[in-house]
């Protein structure tokens, strides 16, 4: 949770765009339907489906113990995406980072201590889907601040400079 | 002298239902375990560390729903089996 300062206004809150979770998640999918294309390939074999219509109530219970563990997978990814978040005060710029499950990161910095903003969009996905990464300068001790995968990363740009321009 | 009572053994069928069981149960016990392990620290982070509080309620009603399913039919079809 950020505690706002005193006058302090947020301007904009930006995830990763959605193209980041989703592409993490087509694994899972993929595995979630493998096992039931196995199974459809079984069932198809003349005389194999026999030998395993008596392990039908094993086969449900085996699927939903991988289906449980792909679900608890996707939301540990998404958990990642979710708390990865990158705000804009009228006053600072916030990172928050979460790296796993174990480790969570918060870097800021005063928006009088931005040298510099970049956006860097590299690749087709990205230049199609409009999302990139924002380079922060800084003064300060942490010389870059590095947002990746922001969406509309331009239009982030552009609300930092006015912000800094006013 | 050979022992020729093993082949039989190994494939006695009744034998190999109850270790089915067995490992079936183990094997309960341990997506229970990790289950609510894995639940209780996501819990923890989306409380923590989530911006949007309100979004919170709505992750808990989604997460936990799927997963009340899945763990329903993993129990029912494992007491289909026992029983």
């Amino acid at each position: 949770m950020i505690e706002l300062y005193e006058g302090e206004k947020i301007l904009l809150k930006k995830r990763r765009h959605w193209y980041a979770i989703a592409s993490e998640s087509v694994v899972l999918v993929v595995a979630a339907i493998a096992p039931l294309l196995l199974l459809a390939g079984y069932f198809a074999n003349p005389g194999m489906g026999d030998a395993l219509s008596h392990f039908i109530p094993v086969v449900i219970f085996a699927y939903s113990v991988w289906l449980l563990m792909l679900w608890v997978l996707f939301f540990v990814l998404w958990t990642d995406y979710y708390l990865d978040i990158f705000i804009v005060t009228n006053k600072r710029v916030i990172d928050i980072e979460q790296k796993g499950l174990f480790a969570h990161d918060i870097a800021e910095t005063r928006l009088e201590n931005i040298q510099d903003v970049k956006v860097a969009i590299l690749g087709i996905i990205p230049s199609l889907m409009d999302f990139g990464d924002l380079h922060v300068q800084t003064a300060g001790e942490a010389r870059e601040m590095v947002i990746k995968k922001i969406p509309k990363a331009h239009e982030v740009r552009e609300v930092i400079s006015r912000e800094l321009n006013t | 002298m050979q022992d020729n009572n093993i082949i039989p053994e190994i494939f006695d069928i009744a034998s190999l239902v109850g270790t089915l069981d067995t490992m079936l149960w183990i094997i309960t016990a341990g997506v229970l375990l990790i289950f609510a392990v894995v639940s209780i620290i996501l819990y923890h982070h989306w409380k923590e560390y989530g911006v949007e509080q309100k979004n919170v309620k709505r992750l808990l009603i989604i997460y936990f729903s799927v997963s009340g399913l899945l763990l329903a039919t993993m129990i029912i079809s494992l007491l289909i089996w026992i029983l």
